[in-house]
């Protein structure tokens, strides 16, 4: 247990590291902008206009006190205030808007697309070279390959031509959704499909299968109690870190159905070039990331005995 | 014997199976009975197709393979007609259970030992009952603590506890047989008797049949109470253990006791060649490529089989009642020779390992003197220390043995010596001069020339991606780069020949060649850079018995003739005992006894020592005579 | 597997084989006369159990062998070189003029395809045929560019990684840091504050994609440094060099191949990704990223979808035959049944 509780607070500590030096590369990274990356008409301001803008945005310090502003302010909670999106709005604010609409898509995508893509590799392993592997691989080589900014636009276009469903997302109308959330979840339902085809043929050959079968136990009670038992372990690595990405939503999917949420955002302010809002969402982005990868670890230790009762073995 | 005795009757088994390039025959009519309560050893090298006769019987072939003829009789009817994978169900774990080799990866890594034991219940055992049941299994297979066993999780035992967890979990269903698939062969030698010993017991207390599956003749005598031994996918000889050792009938049985090391007298007699490969149809008695006494007919038919006595009986051309009348026929001298051993070399000197006596080299200079060397793996707290102050001399042509189990430390010492792991304190010092530390460029390559190392496993020692020349040549380009290259072949290729290969074989590539062959390999390479001193870490330890033979008697060549020293690493006394003139005995990183091979052998001091002899298999009937 | 032994070719082995067991002596005076020493008959050379392929020449045969990497290869050896020749050859228009209608003088906007234009024009009348082509070549150029620098860089260092062992320690804590942070961020960022333009988005690909693949050749390099038949390499002096090109690349060729074949579907993609969100190429600078934003933007009138739909098949051609034809070599290098 002492054991299982130092490798957590390990793992604690290099998340805080990772988060502390992420801040800081990306703060350093913005400031290499060019100052007229701030200005709406840089051209036709004056000297003195674009001293104040600059002294305003706090832009003249040295870079180290700008940091030390910058996180000092982050420590309480603030993220600063949009230069262009909308001027003066605070980040954090626009922000928490924006958060629960992206939320919202992107667990209906994930309810459907994991149980979908778990079952289809499922399916597929236990046929292997039968007709639903190969449309199965067909799907996931397609979704592999083609860029999803060509398929969803075609789903856009079939789902209104022949379904007569909304072309773009309106609140007030349910049906709206559907063509988000369900191109929303033919990525990773591939992702899901693959992953899970894979390890089942993985493990259906080693010893422990062989000797559960030798057991007399039957093939559904395998596929159960051993390889999906085993199955969880990865898993269970990777599903924190997917239900927090959906906080920062679909880019494509959000600016092709206006949604208002974080992805379609993003697309909003690098067209506008709003660098403290890119800054906000990039670095709100890098922490969902980290802190999904965290909570993956924290899983993974607690799902797997070898790690939980021996954290030696978690050796990179 | 009566046909009630009868629990399983493998009648004509054949299996194939289909891989990238063509089928494999992998079974060719394989037929054998199992009787209530025996305990039956299948002997027979890798390739026999021993393995997959207990899948087919369990019907847990993989995928790709499949039954082409034959049948399973199991209480009256065939088992291979129950077209449903269903009908087996009833079957496993209850009727039939299957012990693998691997016992660690047997088992489920993210379930703990007791869950999947319990498990292995049949449903009609109450649940409430079945982790006491689980538990007195767990004592009962000799594990200590059961209750602690029972909710450890496979990583956390020693590969022979969770062997005898698996036997534990075979036992659980009440089976009639249960099919042990070299249950020992990844144990260490005390463990394994330890293991067979409790094969044995369960046996008869359960009584239930055991089929113990091994490529290890001693571990067959001293466990089974009737042996069959496979050849090429066929059983070409079946008999009582007595009858196998000292009555055998087929030649191959024959030959392949001769080449166990224990029974090698001062004569080396050992099997040329290699196993047939089963991708092809094969064309009479499969061994009689092999065998220099074959008849013409052995060529051209398989023979069937003959019964020597009610238990034994042989699958050869020998045993026909017209062969000694076709004999007769004969001018005499034309005669076959009726011993169909296999070559046999004029007798070496009595006394292995100091064959060069009477050479020019004296006995007592000390070529290699490893004085107090210690090994440490890890920093900090974490540290082992795998070697702890060894100590010892190696003259100038002998061949020196180091015995001890794995972890031992015994191969530390060799990669200390190749100078592949630093010393952490001592000495190790080759005709005077240290090659430990730092060394200058042309120590090292003096060393480099004078000393070099062959692998234990040959197929994972030698790069697959490069042709045997440049295999053979790599040594020679590094410490001769001045010689023409076609000079460095040629060389390469004279080694080649010297280890008993094909000038031609030079131009093909690893995978084409059997392991026996590929150790042949590992030593041209190391023989055309002519060292003076070859450590050899457990060398034909990953070969099959009848090519074990073939490479220890080349080594013992190459050490007579050439004056090569050896630094022979095994845990394998019966060899040591063959090819080494002194022994260390290792445990834990120390020497514990050092003597001339004769004495260890005869006057074991150290209780480790006797611990090893005693735990040493011989295929003998006194020791087969012990048992129930 | 199942197929195998449906084959007439396979069944007639099984009987072969099962066959050779039965034979038994004609008679029993045939029988008496084979009871002599030796062999019958001549010498039979045993056949050897696998031709001498080397293990490139036996990928390539396997590969060769299925038709999928037959047709992607003839695909994308055709589009590659017609995309390279297409600008010579007669009567192709500049992918950036405007096309003005001689007779009135107006731009030839968003004309439907037809003889003179085969694909039509685009919104300010430039002729989509020659874009797309033009296109084509800006992004398979990105596509190999990427591939290029970002293997190159992946494979040394990830070399070094595996193979030094005092900077394994600072690499892995490196990688721990940076895995953390999803490439398609550090790639969208290094695009904005490089600002969009061909060198700046190759560098971010490449800058978001090389410590993976470095990662990747380090886990290999580890495994086959640790291999007994490196180990024997040591022990016989082999230099550092010749253990590289004789023990390390050769094993590791093929998943370097597998990773710069699948790269430039990836890269070319990435770009398209880029495009999208605003930080693209510019107009005058064809790309199927910028012709299919271009083509996206008009998708609500039904007449133009043609300028959405003509990109995005050459695109997806491209995209799914090289990563097709990647995951046949990696089913060729690596045979399951060696």
């Amino acid at each position: 247990m002492f054991r299982a509780i130092a490798y957590i607070a390990r793992r604690l500590l290099r998340m805080l590291l990772c988060l502390m030096l992420v801040t800081v590369i990306v703060f350093c990274l913005m400031r290499l902008l060019p100052i007229e990356t701030y200005f709406k008409d840089f051209d036709r301001a004056t000297e003195l206009q674009i001293h104040n803008r600059l002294e305003e945005l706090g832009l003249n310090a040295p870079l180290p006190v700008q940091l030390w502003r910058y996180i000092s302010e982050l420590l309480h909670g603030s993220l600063g205030r949009s230069d262009i999106y909308r001027e003066g709005h605070p980040v954090a604010k626009i922000l928490a808007e924006k958060i629960p609409v992206s939320a919202h898509f992107g667990l209906l995508a994930l309810c459907l697309s994991l149980p979908f893509g778990i079952l289809l590799g499922v399916f597929m392993a236990r046929r292997k070279g039968g007709l639903i592997d190969k449309l199965g691989t067909a799907y996931i080589v397609f979704v592999q390959a083609v860029p999803a900014a060509v398929y969803f636009v075609f789903l856009q276009l079939c789902g209104s031509d022949y379904l007569g469903l909304s072309i773009l997302y309106r609140p007030s109308v349910p049906s709206s959704q559907i063509l988000p959330i369900v191109s929303m979840s033919i990525p990773p339902a591939a992702g899901f499909a693959m992953w899970t085809r894979r390890f089942m043929l993985d493990e259906t050959n080693k010893d422990y299968v062989l000797q559960a079968r030798a057991k007399g136990l039957s093939s559904r009670s395998i596929a159960v109690r051993h390889i999906l038992r085993n199955a969880l372990v990865p898993l269970s690595q990777q599903l924190p870190g997917t239900i927090l990405m959906t906080l920062s939503g679909s880019i494509y999917i959000e600016s092709l159905y206006s949604i208002p949420g974080m992805g379609g955002l993003l697309i909003e302010v690098i067209r506008m070039q709003d660098n403290t809002m890119v800054q906000s969402i990039v670095l709100f982005y890098a922490f969902i990331g980290i802190v999904g990868m965290f909570l993956g670890d924290i899983c993974l230790a607690l799902s797997d005995p070898r790690i939980r009762r021996a954290p030696k073995a978690v050796d990179l | 014997m009566a046909d009630h005795d009868i629990c399983l009757s493998v009648r004509d088994l054949h299996v194939v199976f289909a891989l990238d390039n063509g089928l494999l025959h992998a079974l060719r009519g394989v037929s054998l009975d199992i009787r209530k309560g025996e305990c039956l050893a299948v002997v027979g090298e890798s390739g026999s197709g021993k393995s997959v006769l207990c899948r087919s019987c369990m019907g847990l072939l993989p995928g790709n393979g499949r039954v082409v003829r034959g049948s399973l009789l199991y209480g009256g009817k065939d088992l291979l007609n129950s077209s449903l994978p269903r009908a087996y169900r009833g079957i496993r774990g209850k009727a039939m259970a299957l012990v693998m080799q691997n016992a660690s990866s047997s088992f489920n890594p993210v379930l703990t030992i007791g869950r999947q034991l319990t498990e292995a219940f049949s449903p009609s055992v109450p649940r409430r009952e079945r982790k006491q049941r689980a538990l007195s299994l767990l004592s009962e297979t000799g594990l200590g603590d059961p209750e602690k066993v029972f909710s450890c999780y496979p990583h956390e035992l020693s590969g022979g506890m969770c062997q005898r967890a698996l036997i534990a979990m075979a036992l659980a269903g009440n089976p009639e047989i249960i099919f042990f698939d070299e249950p020992t062969s990844s144990l260490d030698a005390i463990t394994q008797v330890r293991v067979l010993e409790l094969i044995r017991t369960l046996s008869r207390t359960h009584g239930h049949a055991s089929v113990l599956v091994t490529h290890d003749l001693s571990a067959a005598a001293f466990a089974a109470g009737r042996i069959a031994v496979m050849y090429a996918g066929q059983i070409v000889e079946e008999g009582l253990p007595g009858e196998i050792f000292h009555d055998g009938r087929h030649p191959y049985t024959r030959a392949l006791i001769a080449s166990h090391p224990a029974r090698m007298g001062d004569s080396f007699s050992y099997l040329t060649g290699t196993p047939p490969s089963c991708r092809h149809p094969i064309r009479g008695d499969a061994f009689a490529p092999r065998n220099p006494a074959a008849l013409a007919i052995d060529f051209l038919y398989a023979p069937p089989y003959f019964p020597v006595t009610p238990t034994h009986r042989a699958k050869t051309w020998l045993l026909d009642p017209r062969y000694p009348e076709a004999l007769s026929r004969l001018k005499p001298g034309h005669a076959a020779r009726t011993n169909p051993m296999a070559k046999s070399t004029p007798a070496l000197p009595a006394e292995p390992g100091k064959g060069n006596e009477n050479g020019s080299l004296s006995r007592d200079s000390v070529l290699l003197r490893v004085s107090d060397l210690h090994i440490r793996f890890g920093r900090g707290e974490r540290a082992t220390e795998a070697v702890k102050g060894v100590s010892f001399d190696l003259r100038e042509g002998e061949c020196l043995g180091l015995v001890g189990e794995s972890g031992s430390g015994k191969t530390s010492i060799a990669n200390a010596i190749l100078r592949l792991v630093p010393a952490a304190s001592g000495s190790i010092s080759y005709r005077g001069r240290r090659l430990d530390g730092r060394l200058s460029a042309a120590a090292r390559q003096y060393f480099l020339k004078e000393i070099q190392m062959v692998f234990q496993n040959p197929a994972a020692a030698i790069n697959p991606r490069a042709k045997v020349m440049d295999i053979v040549r790599e040594g020679l380009d590094n410490i001769h780069p001045e010689l023409p290259r076609k000079e460095r072949s040629r060389l390469a290729i004279q080694a080649l020949c010297d280890v008993g290969l094909k000038p031609e074989d030079a131009f093909r590539f690893p995978y084409s060649f059997s392991g026996g062959q590929l150790q042949r390999i590992g030593l041209a390479r190391v023989l055309v850079m002519s060292p003076s001193l070859i450590v050899a870490d457990e060398p034909v330890s990953s070969l099959d018995m009848s090519v074990r033979a073939q490479i220890m008697e080349l080594m013992l060549s190459l050490q007579e003739k050439r004056g090569i020293s050896f630094l022979l690493i095994s845990h394998d006394l019966a060899m040591m005992r063959r090819m080494c003139g002194r022994i260390a005995v290792i445990k834990d990183g120390q020497i514990v006894e050092m003597a001339s091979s004769a004495l260890i052998f005869e006057h074991p001091r150290h209780p480790y020592t006797r611990a090893l002899l005693a735990a040493m298999l011989n295929p003998d009937l006194e020791n087969a005579a012990v048992k129930p | 597997m199942k197929k195998t032994f449906g084959k007439s070719k396979t069944k007639a082995l099984i009987e072969a084989f099962l066959e050779e067991e039965a034979a038994s002596p004609a008679s029993n005076e045939e029988a008496l006369k084979l009871f002599v020493s030796g062999r019958s008959g001549p010498e039979e050379e045993l056949p050897l159990s696998r031709a001498g392929d080397s293990y490139w020449r036996g990928t390539l045969k396997r590969l060769i062998k299925k038709p999928e990497s037959i047709i992607t290869l003839g695909v994308l050896f055709s589009l590659i070189l017609f995309a390279c020749l297409q600008p010579f050859l007669p009567g192709q228009r500049s992918p950036v003029t405007i096309n003005n209608d001689p007779v009135t003088g107006l731009q030839l906007m968003n004309r439907r395809p037809d003889a003179s234009f085969w694909l039509g024009t685009n919104n300010i009348g430039q002729d989509l045929w020659a874009r797309i082509w033009a296109g084509t070549r800006t992004s398979l150029l990105i596509g190999l560019a990427v591939a290029f620098f970002r293997n190159a860089l992946g494979v040394l260092v990830g070399f070094a990684w595996g193979y030094i062992r005092r900077l394994d320690a600072f690499f892995t804590e490196l990688y721990n840091i940076l895995e953390n942070i999803p490439s398609m961020i550090l790639m969208m960022l290094s695009t904005y504050i490089l600002r969009p333009g061909m060198a700046s988005i190759i560098f971010s690909m490449c800058l978001a994609g090389w410590l993976g693949t470095a990662r990747f050749i380090r886990n290999q390099v580890i495994l086959l440094r640790n291999r007994q038949f490196n180990q024997a390499s040591r022990t016989m002096g082999t230099p550092l060099h010749r253990i590289f090109l004789k023990n390390l690349l050769p094993h590791t060729l093929s998943i370097i191949i597998l990773q710069f074949v699948l790269t430039i579907p990836s890269a070319i993609s990435g770009e398209v990704f880029l495009t999208y969100i605003g930080l693209g190429l510019p107009a005058d600078r064809p790309s199927l990223g910028n012709l299919i934003n271009t083509g996206r933007m008009l998708i609500m009138s039904r007449s133009l979808r043609y300028q959405f739909y003509y990109p995005c098949a050459v695109l997806s051609i491209i995209t799914v035959c090289f990563y097709v034809l990647g995951n046949a070599f990696a089913d060729a290098a690596d045979p399951q049944d060696p």
